[in-house]
């Protein structure tokens, strides 16, 4: 579920200007030589190569094939993007592959009054029943530019971070609109993105034919998507059927014909074979300066942690007060995304307290650093930068208290309704006083109207942990704590504001901006004025300051690039990228987990988790055929890097057959967010055999397994039991 | 499995001179073996625990002590309080005389009134290759008699069932004068355990002819308490699987879970006229099984636990002893890997392979413990019980006068531990089955040459002569490798210009002199060794003769130096167990013994891997595994399990967790509900469990057992073993299973 938790993490961010990446990693071992395990391996930085500079020797060197351009096209040509995670095309008649946790939005969105079909499943017997899903869509990258020298130029001479980053966001308009216009403009059907490398020591363009009709085809049950729900997640062993299919349509409305798609491969994998995954990763912090990850360690990410923890436990307070009857789904599914963010967040903290892996960060900067200070004139470019970075951070360390304390401060999820309220019209009557009336005020009266009443008992405990966080991180001797607190505790104080304050309810604080009776004097708002000045000044120091990490950032990009070339690749930027990997098992909870699960371990989960667990089965799979065969295979485990936006990602032999599907890592590549280590990392595949076994003995979608093995579309499954019985 | 027989670390108990236990006070000089002592090792490569956090607030947990409870001091308020259960003193007594010791190292029990004995797979293995005829393999095979007559007596074999507990501990210490010195104490009160024990078996011969008594001290010797047992001599084996399914997953899977493993196997106890006995002491067998949630209970007999140790003890584990043996046993490890990566598939290399498969479990197990004594809050919970008892002793000064300065003395043996840690390092595990053939028999040979000479009986050199034996020659270029790896560790500790270290090499490199002995000594080879073995070893040419005159007499003085400490260190661990008494009157269990214990625990799973584990694992996991590890992995099945008939349901639990308190020496206990009915049968702890052998936690460890709902299933669809099904359904034995099968 790795872009599952990446986008209810994302929504976590409110505030969040440092904190760059939110997203897991991925894995991989391969025959690395890694002598010493406290020093910087060559791939630290990961394989996530990206096709401007496609590693063909590397392969050679690693798999003993040497793939042509033509094979880098063609991985690239039947690789597509769709909003959040990635797709390809399996069939040359724009049969489209996914996860299902990709394909939730969309399943529901074509979802007919009295179905269900996110709980249900879908299969569209014939093309004309396949559903065209509105607004959704696939890209396809068919060119790519560098375009580092112009976006470079645009930079030179600029004096302030604030005019560089000006410059440059003008400079990729400028390029995006001139490329969009000699590629026939938007009405051709074509996008194009200037995407940084490197944290901007390299640019890219990227232009993307956009195909605007998806049509689903297919969908699992969602217990069969998401088999061991959130408890599974970010874990293999594993038995889930993450899979989508779409189908793409041209322009007439007929099934695209492409030349471009990955065939099935009918014999699938084995231990040790090497497997390449298209997709395209979201973001990783693998070039972060030691610095910069200290500071996630002991500040940022540690009070991000602290603060889904304290919410998760806020949440669950109030879930428990209610009477089980009352308690929401909503609630529920927050509290289990809540979990899975504090599953994700503990694996990377506690990558960044591991001893292995700061030792082979401090490692690999001490050699970047030795590389730069030997070059002269990479010296007196660079020469300063890591140190400007760690003075950066050293900055931004002073501000830890207020960081914790104003974390997600004004976050429509896990801030109370109160606090938000009482911030907005904080503003709202200093405006007033200031003299500002109309339009301007206006805005801000809708928005503090259109805060939605919470629960009582969850407001109550939502403001009782933000104050609960003044004294945790500012001290309970903190005048502006002591103000805030007026001398009761967190829990009381939140009680009394919520019974005393106007804007206790948006039925109350429609009458009281309605009736002008407004004022500062209310208790909520004087709990905002106590805080207020202190909130926006660590504001504006965030934001300045956070315009000088990027653009040291972008410096040492390009120190990096200037050494290592395209060695090492790239962070991950949610553009189209190559990993390489192999089939393998790893050392795990004291044994050895096989790199393939089956169908048995399906059956063995239900019946020992039991009906009504997380790995409950669908009406459908309760009694399969006979026919069925659970011996085989279902996931698989493989060493490829991958992180959030993989979800989705063929996962293709070395004659770019389809073997997987990625939907996951395993826990151990939750450190992968800031280093690829090898030894246990896994990214989590559903297998191709699996999904063919799932369509032909389950679903009974010979239409698809026909397309699938042949090639062949024919209209109905009708015709396809026709072609397949004669066979 | 290992993990629950007490032969947990098989591999490190054999040791050269461990026979010589039983070969008389002569041997004490040269038979302590250099148990793996201190190291003062230089910083370690891996990574340090981080700094040890104030312990403010950290208390210990009351049940830290473990739930191994004495049969003759149940908690009773305690299981009333946990589970609302108000046990009598029939249950109790149902529960002990049920319950069997199994051999020397496992438990077992009743489970049906004409003596059905079920125990685990893995403690039967010896059993079932002895009962083996010509062209049978029935460990690989399994075996099923078919018929009462059918069933096979398994020589030398036997079961104990504990009938009485006395509290002896008056009459064992009360006349014990005070020794100054530790070996006269260790000795006198040795000999005063021996006489008593003697005397008490004695009488209840009188009574039985199969009665046997046995003194078991506990809490270090705090508390003695005789127990009273009836030895059953006649045992027969019954129903085995097969070695594939008694082991599914193999060393591997060993001390992990979830898990696939059906590891039972069923004996008879016969009377003396050679009819199964009839007993009214058994456990009925629970058809409907258990529940998440359920309590659960575990009657056997846990091998050995280290809870009473104190922080400086600990510690020194936790620096010297766990990781200077983790270092050998890893560098052991790694050369046999080597070489047996290096040879092509099917090679016969079983003793080698099996030698490297117990290591590796060795080390899975002391990485296991050595993790729990790095954990932080674990040290915070035994440094925060520490606390408290010394305050409650410095609080009384009756005790402060009597036992104020035993925490500190114990310290103190720990410091003169860690002075002889450079000689210990050398030596860790030199002397034992561990390691060089040809450094090891040169020892025998040096002993045994000594002892002769000294007028030895012949049974000592004897038995010397057949503990030699049983080391099994390693390939020259293993054997090479030992060799240096065993220099360079002595190199590592005693530095380069070490005397006895230069006297060993005689000016060559460790190659060269491990080139020499290979290529030149008769000790390579076991037949050629034992051909020496007449007394003039030490005076023939063999270039090991000089390499271990240069070695033994450190070997030797070390071994001396270690078991004063220990002889000191046992002293004092009795007195300070007589303060824990005086302070809180033994609210723990003691440390586990070899003797029966009920532990209580409940059916639960846990948090593992990311997720969650199941209270239970199914038949369709073993499918699972095998498709997915493959034919030839550990993971492999007999072929009657590929064919499974279609009536067997997957779905029947096979292996199922419960926190219930265990150790080695359970392997084989009864998983009991509260009625007393089997519902499982133990027969291993998950990785997590490894820590409890310091501090008890139920957090995420747990004791395993094989489902009794699986077990009557396998009997019943894979093993045809209608007989068995129907005595353990009913309580019916009938004669044959063509009988049974006629039942309607």
């Amino acid at each position: 579920m790795i872009s599952g938790i990446a986008a209810r993490g994302l929504t976590l961010l409110g505030l969040l200007v440092l904190h760059g990446a939110l997203f897991t990693a991925g894995a991989q071992t391969a025959q690395t030589e890694q002598s010493d395990p406290m020093k910087a391996g060559r791939f630290d930085n990961g394989k996530m190569w990206t096709f401007e500079y496609p590693p063909a020797d590397y392969f050679e060197e690693a798999y003993g094939f040497a793939p042509d351009e033509d094979w880098f096209d063609r991985a690239r040509l039947g690789a597509l993007r769709i909003p959040g995670c990635t797709a390809s095309f399996v069939s040359s008649t724009g049969l489209v592959l996914t996860n299902h946790h990709c394909g939730r939005g969309p399943v529901a969105q074509v979802t007919r009054a009295g179905e269900n079909l996110l709980d249900e499943g879908f299969y569209a017997p014939s093309l004309a029943e396949e559903r065209p899903v509105p607004g959704f869509y696939a890209d396809q990258m068919v060119a790519i530019a560098d375009v580092t020298d112009e976006v470079h130029a645009a930079q030179e001479g600029m004096e302030t971070d604030a005019e560089r980053v000006a410059a440059r966001d003008e400079a990729i308009q400028q390029i995006q609109d001139r490329l969009m216009a000699e590629a026939g403009g938007a009405e051709a059907g074509v996008v194009v993105e200037v995407t940084p490398l490197y944290h901007g020591g390299r640019y890219s363009a990227y232009t993307f034919r956009r195909y605007p009709d998806v049509r689903l085809v297919m969908a699992p049950e969602l217990q069969m998507g998401f088999f061991g729900g959130d408890d599974d997640n970010f874990t293999f062993p594993r038995y889930a059927l993450d899979m989508t299919f779409f189908r793409v349509y041209d322009a007439a409305g007929e099934p695209l014909e492409t030349e471009h798609y990955f065939t099935w491969s009918l014999e699938g994998v084995q231990p040790g074979h090497p497997v390449f995954v298209i997709g395209n990763p979201g973001s990783t912090s693998r070039l972060e300066t030691v610095s910069q990850l200290e500071l996630r360690r002991d500040v940022t990410d540690k009070s991000l942690l602290a603060f889904v923890s304290s919410r998760l436990a806020a949440l669950e307070r109030y879930q428990e007060s209610l009477p089980p009857a009352q308690r929401t789904d909503a609630t529920r599914n927050q509290i289990f995304s809540l979990r899975n963010a504090q599953k994700a967040y503990t694996g990377q903290q506690s990558a960044l307290v591991d001893p292995v892996v700061v030792s082979r960060k401090k490692d690999s900067e001490r050699a970047f650093v030795e590389a730069i200070r030997k070059d002269a004139d990479l010296n007196a470019r660079y020469g300063g930068v890591i140190a400007g970075m760690a003075e950066t951070q050293t900055e931004l360390r002073e501000l830890g208290a207020e960081y914790g304390a104003f974390f997600a401060l004004t976050s429509s999820a896990y801030s109370s309704a109160l606090t938000r309220r009482a911030i907005a019209a904080h503003a709202l009557l200093e405006r007033r006083t200031a003299g500002q009336e109309g339009e301007a005020l206006a805005a801000l009266e809708t928005q503090i109207n259109g805060i939605a009443d919470q629960p009582d008992g969850l407001g109550r405990e939502l403001l009782a942990t933000r104050l609960n966080d003044f004294v945790t991180y500012l001290g309970a001797d903190d005048p502006m704590v002591q103000a805030v607190l007026a001398g009761a505790t967190p829990e009381e104080r939140a009680a009394t504001l919520l019974a005393s304050s106007a804007l206790a309810t948006a039925a109350k604080t429609r009458q009281a901006i309605t009736d002008g009776t407004l004022s500062l004097d209310d208790p909520a708002l004087a709990m905002v004025g106590a805080f207020v000045e202190r909130y926006r000044d660590f504001q504006s120091a965030i934001a300045g300051l956070g315009a000088r990490q990027e653009e040291l950032a972008s410096q040492l990009g390009r120190a990096r690039f200037a050494v290592y070339g395209t060695d090492v690749p790239p962070d991950a930027t949610f553009s189209l990228r190559i990993a390489d990997g192999v089939v393998a098992g790893y050392p795990y909870n004291g044994t050895f987990a096989s790199p393939f699960t089956s169908f048995y371990g399906l059956y063995d989960h239900y019946y020992s988790y039991g009906a009504g667990s997380a790995w409950d089965l669908p009406a459908r799979w309760l009694n399969p055929p006979a026919t069925f065969d659970m011996g085989v295979p279902m996931n698989f485990a493989s060493t490829n890097d991958i992180i959030g936006g993989n979800s989705g990602s063929p996962v293709l032999n070395q004659d770019l057959e389809l073997v997987g599907l990625i939907f996951d890592g395993n826990i151990e590549s939750l450190a992968g967010e800031f280093i690829y280590l090898p030894e246990k990392n896994r990214s989590v595949s559903v297998d191709a055999r699996g999904i063919l076994e799932a369509l032909d003995e389950i679903y009974d979608a010979d239409r698809i397994v026909l397309e699938l093995t042949e090639d062949e579309l024919v209209p109905t499954e009708d015709d396809a039991d026709r072609r397949r019985g004669s066979r | 499995m290992n993990v629950i027989t007490r032969s947990a670390l098989v591999v490190l108990a054999v040791f050269l001179l461990a026979g010589c236990a039983t070969t008389g006070s002569e041997m004490a000089v040269i038979t302590e073996r250099p148990k793996p002592v201190v190291n003062p090792a230089p910083p370690p490569a891996t990574p340090v625990a981080a700094p040890e956090p104030a312990d403010d607030g950290v208390q210990p947990g009351r049940f830290d002590g473990g739930k191994m409870w004495t049969f003759d001091n149940p908690p009773l308020d305690y299981f009333r309080e946990a589970y609302g259960l108000e046990l009598t003193d029939q249950w109790f007594e149902v529960a002990s005389r049920s319950a069997l010791r199994f051999g020397e190292s496992c438990s077992a029990s009743f489970v049906s009134r004409r003596g059905l004995v079920m125990t685990n797979h893995h403690c039967a293995r010896e059993s079932i290759t002895k009962v083996s005829a010509a062209g049978e393999a029935l460990l690989d095979d399994g075996f099923y008699a078919t018929s009462l007559s059918a069933e096979r007596k398994v020589e030398d074999l036997y079961v104990d069932q504990l009938l009485f507990i006395a509290d002896v501990t008056d009459k064992i210490t009360k006349d014990l004068p005070d020794y100054q010195n530790d070996e006269e104490e260790a000795d006198a009160l040795e000999r005063a355990i021996e006489g008593l024990e003697e005397r008490m078996t004695r009488d209840a011969r009188g009574q039985d002819t199969t009665y046997i008594v046995q003194i078991v001290p506990l809490y270090n010797g705090g508390k003695y308490s005789a127990y009273t047992f009836k030895r059953y001599s006649d045992v027969r084996l019954v129903v085995a699987p097969e070695l594939l399914m008694g082991k599914f997953g193999g060393d591997p899977d060993n001390f992990t879970y979830p898990r696939y493993s059906l590891d039972m196997t069923f004996f008879r106890v016969y009377g003396p006229d050679g009819a199964p006995i009839e007993t009214s002491y058994f456990f009925p067998w629970s058809t409907a099984g258990v529940n998440e949630g359920d309590p659960v209970f575990v009657v056997g007999n846990p091998g050995s636990t280290s809870r009473l140790n104190t922080m400086s003890q600990l510690e020194y584990e936790r620096d010297y002893d766990l990781p200077q043996q983790l270092e050998v046993l890893t560098a052991f490890a790694g050369i046999m890997k080597t070489y047996l990566d290096a040879q092509a598939p099917g090679a016969a290399n079983g003793d080698m392979r099996n030698d490297y498969y117990s290591l590796s479990n060795s080390i899975k197990a002391m990485e296991g413990q050595l993790a729990g004594l790095r954990d932080p809050e674990l040290m915070a919970r035994k440094r925060a019980a520490e606390r408290n008892l010394r305050n409650a002793i410095d609080a009384d000064p009756e005790l402060k006068a009597d036992y104020g300065s035993v925490l500190d003395d114990l310290a103190a043996v720990q410091a003169s531990k860690k002075a002889t840690a450079r000689q210990a390092g050398a030596l860790t595990f030199y002397g034992s089955a561990l390691g060089s053939r040809i450094l090891t028999r040169a020892l025998y040979g040096y002993a045994y040459t000594l002892l002769k000479q000294r007028g030895a009986s012949q049974t000592t050199l004897d038995d010397l002569v057949k503990d030699s034996n049983e080391l099994k020659d390693y390939p020259p270029d293993v054997e090479r490798q030992l060799i240096v790896a065993r220099i360079r560790q002595m190199e590592k500790y005693l530095g380069r210009t070490d005397p006895t270290l230069r006297g060993i090499l005689q000016g060559l490199t460790p190659e060269a002199l491990a080139d020499t002995l290979v290529a030149n000594s008769a000790l390579v080879d076991s037949a050629r060794f034992v051909a020496l073995l007449d007394g003039t070893y030490l005076s023939s040419k063999d270039p090991s003769v000089p390499v271990i005159n240069a070695l033994a007499p450190l070997y030797f003085t070390l071994g001396q130096q270690i078991g004063s400490f220990g002889d000191r260190e046992a002293n004092l661990n009795a007195e300070l167990s007589r303060a824990r008494f005086a302070v809180d009157g033994f609210s723990s269990p003691p440390d586990a013994t070899f003797s029966l214990r009920l532990a209580d625990g409940v059916v639960k799973g846990y948090a593992y891997n990311g997720t969650v584990a199941p209270y239970m694992t199914t038949f369709y996991g073993v499918y699972d595994h095998y498709v997915t590890y493959g034919p030839n992995s550990e993971w492999d099945l007999p072929e009657a399990w590929k064919r499974r008939p279609l009536s067997i349901d997957l779905s029947t639990p096979l292996n199922l967790v419960s926190t219930n308190d265990i150790t080695g020496g359970n392997s084989g206990s009864p998983l009991l509900n509260k009625n007393l009915e089997v519902v499982g049968l133990i027969f291993d702890g998950n990785i997590e469990s490894l820590p409890n052998e310091y501090v008890y936690t139920d957090k995420a460890a747990r004791a395993i057992s094989v489902d009794a709902r699986g077990i009557l299933e396998a009997l019943d669809e894979m093993y045809d073993a209608d007989r068995i099904v129907l005595e353990l359904t009913s309580g019916r034995m009938v004669e044959t299973e063509q009988e049974a099968d006629n039942l309607p």
